[in-house]
């Protein structure tokens, strides 16, 4: 991508300025650039508010009555969202059609808001999912048009209407589909991706979601299509059409994803059929007599199980493996297993408290089903899971494939068995003595629930350190939630099987007896090893996933871990705000490089409970050092890691250079931005604090200061270093540092609300 | 061998089977509690107030459906053999009385859940919910205790009340699992009267009220009479002073706004757990000057005596007003320092500091904060009662501006989920 290049200035461009058609470099940044302006996560939550309340309804009204009424579940949901759609397709056509006539080019800024907004709905007689996710499709919906226009106006503003009914027609197309997917959601189907352009299109812009599996395949996403990459496609097919217009390198114009069918992108039953096959399983070993064989029960259940997770592709072919596995386990596990073959395993339940426990829902109506025929069927499906997740070369030699069987085995066991019957080398908590049960078996959406729930003193330094979605410490989302601490906890621990969704978790935990009160979404965190020694000194608790499964609650991985804090005194939590799915958003600090174009962006979002803390104290006279405080603290060293906070905006052949970096020169890098981001800082709080307090004072949540420097002294010659084109003495100055002297020019800007 | 029942009694037993029948059918529609209310009402009041209700409720519904199944093969079997008749007859009564008791627990539930229709409404009662919850928080947290779920829900009448979380309701083996606050509409956006509801389920549990009775009788030891008089009044006083602590003179000028009626003012019913109105405000004025020096409850007090002075009072009942009213201060010191037996004999405001609503800290908060008290969901949270006081304070002192404080409140408690994330401003 980089070859070919001439030396390259400020001053010079290699692509042709007056070419109408861009070039493909420029078209990815254009693209890409157009992508995460429309990237919004307050419709990412929307879609999950209604995803979530249409599963509830549905659980509401079948409660789990299985595959037999699939249809009737279907026409439930659907009805439920066809409001939704209809109010969502008759606001695009209402502001297609306005928009048609006007000269939308020769719009400003405010000019343009104010037209978009006079075609604002009236939301009436939607639920409150519905009406959540009607307003975040009109904030879409403008920021389309925003962005279409800004893009067109770049190459010819003549094209601004054409590029805008583009937009509008692929959103109103893709309405629907979004909506099928939804239901299918609620429905317990694995949803199929949004295809054609939208993928090819996620392709360039490199979304993580690509085929909803993230790090080589080697971690199953426990939902095929998860929420997230589902609103990124969405986004991903809209940039898409903001370019189909002016781009010669861009798609077919027509977009595959018209999907005519009732049942397209509803996707398959594979959860289903899993908990039919697992209930079958636990069934037959709990008939099973003395030493009775497993092996056929287990291969029956094998293929079962791997096609409801999208990394068992790789075990699915290979029989031999199977078999193998099969055969192993059985053999093991045959010692469990028959009436009185199974009497020790039931006198450890016992013995470790895990008594006749309700594996069900209770308003499932099922009777408790033993613990140890669940638990041994629990085993088998992690060894099975365990192995999907091995690399080829391990199952391609006998001996190592062997090795594999036994390690996962061993693994599974560590989980799921009473800690009194595992060689304490293998117990993962030995401080703890507990193990997972299964949960809602025979559901599409099981998830495993630890035994124990031990009591924590959370400080904040403890909370500063442990990190939740998105990067986040846990700390600035209970700050940010009204939470003081020290406080004591409850800690409850989860993992995530095929089907699990932490939306779903939440909602069964809250109405279970062990906690008895709604347990938000958004106080779920991932519970890595680093965060489990941390809370517990137990590491070997936590699991450690791709990077891909932190960033948000709507991807999460089969065999990740979890954890929720219930607190022990008052009212000290936060309160699931009505009708909503989010947690007030914590404080959040990014800094992104552009090295092609010599620039850094520093976006500090502060919370609203913290902007308001800042602007009441600048208003009593003392506010400059609270708001540098807030500010220039993201600009320090992170307490972990290099390159956490730091990221290269997206731009073509640039992307990956920043991470390609010597450590040093990045170290270096890293330092001097921090120093020009925090004097820039300090300058425009000294002189300019009272545009923080009419901030805080919009309706808009929180406040956002942006920090811009261009002409960053060094920048551009990091990007000629990588390229092999700079001399010994450039290089050498890159190295040292002094490459980074001088001051870039600063602009501060301060938002109500979060800018992305 | 067949027994021959004779006619009259299989007559009797089959009108048993009868009515046994029309009753457990009209019960087996309970298990829709859409028979009540729309189900997008109870989902998103669960998911608001974190309590399953209606599964709770089913449960009962459940029970009460399995009784009635007993009654019918009960009178199934009374047709053939007469001498279980007569416990047939009994199961059908008591099946009968199960159903209307259970009915009345569903309705209560029901209308609860409805008066939340529209969209004002509905952000209305739960900013309520979340005040009512804040009300109790800080004081039971102190007392470790548990914060019981608040459920308000919009009803006619001129005061509010409270079914009390953990009591029994209609249906027996049911406790209730919220506390339900009646609100009223001439005070949903004055609600200085929900904390004093929230006061009796706080004083229920932490056993202030006695406490504060004994500390009542103890500043009326010198005179019997009052004592007598006072002592039946401790749990409303107690009520009375919860609101006051969270609200200050917002709670007095609303309290006299529901009691200055001029048949009622003055007037002792029988009976009545409530203080005599005209006591009431102005041991809610002494309060306000025992804590926050003199003030506009100055005006308010010299106005109700100009207007109702003591002596135009029944006969029998004046006497004792004009004598309380001379102990009014130590009355009012009583309440603020009677112990708190769950909080280790600390009193009230000892947790809830009443100068932080004293007119002096209630313009601070609202200079400090400016525009943003009104909008930000940062200051709903923390400030929520705060906010209250203030609303309700601005309007008492200034009765000009009455009407824009009021819409001021009534915007702030409506307009909670547009002002929240301005959902399509971008």
């Amino acid at each position: 991508m980089e070859q070919g290049f001439t030396s390259w200035t400020d001053n010079e461009s290699p692509f042709r300025e007056e070419d109408y058609a861009v070039g493909e470099s420029e078209f990815s940044t254009a693209l890409s650039t157009a992508f995460y302006e429309l990237r919004d996560e307050g419709f990412d939550a929307a879609v999950a508010h209604l995803v979530a309340e249409t599963e509830q309804l549905v659980e509401d009204r079948f409660q789990a009555e299985g595959a037999i009424y699939g249809t009737e579940k279907q026409r439930l949901a659907e009805a439920h969202l066809s409001p939704v759609g209809l109010a969502a397709e008759q606001y695009v056509d209402a502001l297609s059609e306005g928009l048609a006539d006007l000269d939308i080019s020769s719009l400003g800024g405010s000019g343009l808001s104010e037209v978009l907004d006079g075609f604002d709905p009236v939301l009436s007689g939607q639920s409150p999912a519905g009406e959540d996710f009607l307003g975040s499709l009109v904030k879409k919906a403008k920021s389309a048009v925003s962005t279409a226009v800004s893009a067109a106006k770049k190459v010819g503003r003549k094209l601004a209407s054409a590029v805008v009914t583009a937009a509008l027609r692929k959103l109103r197309a893709l309405v629907r589909p979004l909506l099928r997917r939804v239901l299918a959601f609620a429905i317990d189907k694995l949803p199929v991706p949004l295809r054609g352009p939208a993928r090819s299109l996620a392709q360039r812009i490199k979304l993580e979601s690509e085929e909803g599996a993230v790090d080589g395949d080697l971690y199953a996403p426990a939902m095929g299509l998860d929420l997230l990459s589902l609103a990124e496609s969405f986004d991903a097919a809209l940039a898409g059409a903001l370019f189909e217009v002016q781009s010669s390198v861009g798609e077919p114009s027509s977009f595959a994803e018209q999907e005519t069918g009732a049942e397209e992108g509803l996707g398959g039953s594979e959860l289903e059929a899993l908990a039919a096959a697992r209930q079958e399983l636990v069934e037959h070993i709990t008939q099973a007599e003395d030493g009775e064989d497993l092996t056929p029960a287990i291969e029956q259940f094998v293929p079962v199980l791997l096609s409801a997770l999208r990394v068992g592709i790789k075990l699915a072919g290979r029989k031999r493996v199977v078999n193998f596995l099969a055969h192993y386990v059985a053999r093991i596990i045959g010692r469990w297993v028959g009436p009185q073959l199974s009497r020790p395993l039931s006198t450890a339940i016992v013995d470790t408290g895990l008594r006749l426990a309700t594996l069900e829902q209770p308003n499932f109506g099922r009777p408790p089903t033993d613990l140890g025929p669940a638990l041994l069927g629990a085993t088998i499906e992690d060894t099975v899971r365990q192995l999907a997740m091995t690399e080829d070369y391990m199952l391609e030699d006998e001996d190592l494939m062997q090795l594999a069987v036994s390690e996962a085995f061993d693994s599974a066991v560590a989980t799921n068995f009473p800690a009194g019957l595992i060689r304490p080398g293998l117990q993962q908590a030995p401080t703890l003595g507990g193990s997972f049960l299964p949960m809602l078996i025979s559901s599409a959406h099981p998830y495993r629930r630890y035994t124990r729930s031990p009591q924590i003193e959370l400080t904040p330094q403890l909370a500063n350190a442990v990190m939740t979605f998105g990067a986040v410490p846990l700390g600035t989302l209970l700050r940010a939630a009204g939470t003081a601490l020290p406080q004591r906890f409850r800690i409850h621990i989860f993992e995530a099987m095929p089907g699990t969704s932490l939306s779903r978790l939440a909602r069964n935990e809250g109405h279970s007896p062990w906690l008895g009160f709604n347990m938000a979404v958004d106080e779920i965190h991932p519970l890595t090893s680093m965060v489990s020694g941390l809370l517990l000194q137990e590491p070997g608790l936590g699991t450690d996933v791709p990077d891909g499964y932190l960033g948000s609650r709507h991807r999460i991985a089969v065999g990740q871990r979890f954890f929720f804090l219930e607190p022990l005194e008052g009212m000290a939590r936060f309160e699931a705000e009505a009708g909503r799915m989010a947690a007030p958003t914590p404080s959040r600090r990014r800094i992104s490089v552009n090295l092609a174009h010599a620039r850094v962006m520093g976006k500090f979002y502060l919370s609203e409970s913290e902007s308001q803390q800042i602007a009441a104290a600048i208003k009593k006279g003392h506010g400059v050092p609270a708001l540098l405080k807030a500010l220039v603290a993201g600009t320090t060293l992170a307490p972990r890691g290099e390159t956490e906070e730091i990221e290269e905006e997206e731009s073509g052949f640039t992307a990956g250079l920043l991470r390609s970096l010597a450590p040093n020169i990045l170290r270096v890098l890293r330092r001097r931005i921090r120093a020009w981001c925090a004097t820039a800082i300090a300058d425009w709080a000294r002189q300019r604090s009272g545009e923080f307090v009419r901030a805080a004072s919009d309706p808009a949540e929180g406040v956002t200061v942006r920090v811009e420097l261009t002409a960053v002294p060094g920048l551009n010659l990091v990007r000629d270093a990588r390229a092999g084109r700079l001399g010994p003495d450039a290089l050498r100055g890159v190295f040292s540092g002094t490459a980074f002297r001088g001051t870039p020019n600063p602009v501060v800007t301060v938002t109500a609300g979060r800018i992305r | 061998m067949e027994t021959l029942t004779p006619p009259r009694e299989l007559l009797v037993a089959e009108d048993l089977q009868r009515q046994t029948a029309h009753w457990l059918a009209a019960a087996t529609t309970f298990l829709d509690a859409e028979e009540f209310a729309a189900e997008p009402a109870w989902r998103s009041l669960e998911q608001h107030i974190g309590l399953p209700l209606r599964s709770q409720l089913a449960t009962i519904v459940r029970e009460l459906i399995t009784f009635g199944q007993h009654s019918q093969r009960l009178a199934g079997r009374a047709a053939h053999d007469p001498e279980l008749l007569s416990e047939a007859q009994r199961s059908v009564q008591q099946f009968r009385q199960r159903y209307t008791q259970v009915e009345l627990t569903l309705d209560f539930f029901g209308d609860a859940v409805n008066s939340r229709t529209s969209g004002p409404l509905r952000a209305a009662l739960r900013t309520l919910d979340m005040l009512a919850t804040a009300s109790m928080d800080e004081v039971l947290a102190a007392a470790r205790l548990p914060v019981p779920p608040a459920l308000c829900y919009l009803d006619h009448g001129t005061g509010a009340s409270i079914l009390r979380a953990g009591i029994r309701l209609w249906t027996p083996g049911m406790l209730n699992p919220v506390a339900a606050i009646k609100i009223v509409r001439h005070n949903l956006y004055r609600p200085t009267s929900l904390f004093h509801e929230s006061g009796h389920q706080v004083s229920h549990l932490t056993g202030w009220a006695p406490s504060l009775g004994t500390a009542i009788q103890n500043a009326l030891s010198d005179d019997p009479r009052l004592q007598r008089m006072w002592q039946p009044w401790s749990s409303e006083i107690a009520a009375d002073v919860y609101a006051f602590l969270h609200t200050g003179f917002a709670s007095v000028a609303a309290l006299y706004d529901v009691v200055g009626d001029t048949r009622t003012l003055t007037r002792w019913p029988i009976g009545d757990p409530h203080p005599i109105g005209w006591l009431r405000t102005l041991l809610g004025c002494a309060l306000c000057r025992a804590v926050f020096g003199n003030g506009p409850w100055d005006r308010l007090e010299e106005a109700m005596l100009a207007n109702y002075p003591s002596h135009r009072a029944d006969l029998a009942v004046a006497p004792l007003l004009t004598s309380s009213a001379a102990l009014i201060p130590r009355i009012a010191n009583a309440c603020l320092t009677a112990p708190v037996p769950a909080l280790r004999g600390e009193p009230m405001a000892r947790i809830l500091d009443p100068e932080r609503v004293s007119p002096s800290a209630l313009a601070e908060l609202e200079r400090s904060s400016g525009a943003a008290l009104w909008r930000s969901p940062h200051y709903r949270r923390t400030e929520g009662i705060r906010i209250v006081a203030l609303a309700g304070l601005r309007e008492a002192e200034n009765p000009a501006a009455a009407a824009f404080w009021i819409d001021r409140a009534r915007n702030w408690m409506t307009d909670w989920h547009a002002v929240k994330d301005g959902s399509w401003r971008k």
